[in-house]
């Protein structure tokens, strides 16, 4: 494990693309993560992972496979690539298919005004949205 | 000897490929009561045929029973669900066959975090090890 930290100072010494270091130290494309941006919110994800989305995701039908427009981060456990304004989206392959569009369960809150009994109820039980990261790996 | 440990695979539906939780939807009218008008107008106008077509992996099972109309959705995870449709007109029964058809069958809840995963942590879990020796806290 000591070894991350001298392939991250290297990365800096030599001029070898982080892409080629990504695709030796990551096993495979297994131990690789992804920062993705889902309306400007950012979101760690791998391979199989479940992200809830608090809204329902617009012209999304269940079983919908999504791509995901700005990717900031990739990185194995050694070496990470972060770009800002996103990665070239040719240098890896990234989907998630729309698994569940369920609402939150209920709420309640109770409104009520000083010096009167009555009471009114606003009930609240928003959308969400599942989708699972169904692609994750280096071209 | 050296025996292999077994590991049961793990259900990601989505990861792959997707199946449709909802695999069969009973919609329960009654031929006399006032209740089921919306449900019968919706069984002789066609509007359920195109729904069913729309929505190959589910199959619609038609029943007469006295009484309210009922929607009862059956999931993959061996659960039902009942839903009432008393009253309703056939567009709004369309809306609630589109809500519960993209459900899990799992119970409602809110996730207070991004993203739910079964893999391990990507970075490790850290060790102050890892820090070179000189820049170690001494005690």
């Amino acid at each position: 494990m000591f070894k991350r930290f001298i392939t991250t100072t290297t990365t800096t010494a030599t001029s070898v693309s982080p892409i080629n270091l990504l695709k030796y130290s990551s096993n495979g494309s297994r131990d690789l993560y992804a920062i993705a941006n889902i309306h400007n919110l950012p979101y760690l994800i791998r391979k199989g992972d479940l992200v809830y989305l608090p809204y329902k995701l617009k012209n999304v039908k269940v079983g919908d496979l999504i791509d995901f427009k700005k990717i900031t981060t990739i990185g194995s456990p050694n070496v990470t690539l972060n770009e800002k304004d996103g990665i070239n989206p040719n240098l890896l392959d990234i989907n998630a298919s729309c698994v569940e569009i369920t609402k939150e369960p209920i709420r309640v809150k109770i409104n009520k005004k000083q010096r009167c009994r009555r009471t009114t109820r606003i009930y609240d039980e928003p959308y969400q949205t599942v989708i699972r990261i169904n692609e994750l790996r280096l071209k | 000897m050296v025996k292999a440990i077994p590991k049961v695979s793990i259900a990601r539906n989505g990861l792959g490929s997707y199946i449709q939780p909802c695999y069969k939807i009973t919609l329960q009218y009654c031929n006399w009561g006032g209740s089921s008008q919306g449900l019968r107008d919706l069984l002789t106008n066609g509007k359920l045929n195109q729904f069913a077509l729309n929505n190959l992996q589910t199959i619609f099972e038609i029943k007469q029973q006295r009484g309210h109309p009922l929607l009862i959705c059956n999931y993959n995870n061996n659960t039902q669900h009942e839903v009432e449709i008393k009253n309703l007109s056939d567009s709004e029964i369309i809306k609630k066959l589109d809500e519960y058809i993209q459900r899990s069958g799992n119970e409602r809840f809110k996730y207070n975090h991004k993203v739910m995963s079964d893999n391990d942590s990507v970075r490790g879990i850290w060790s102050p090890l890892f820090e070179p020796k000189d820049h170690r806290h001494k005690i």
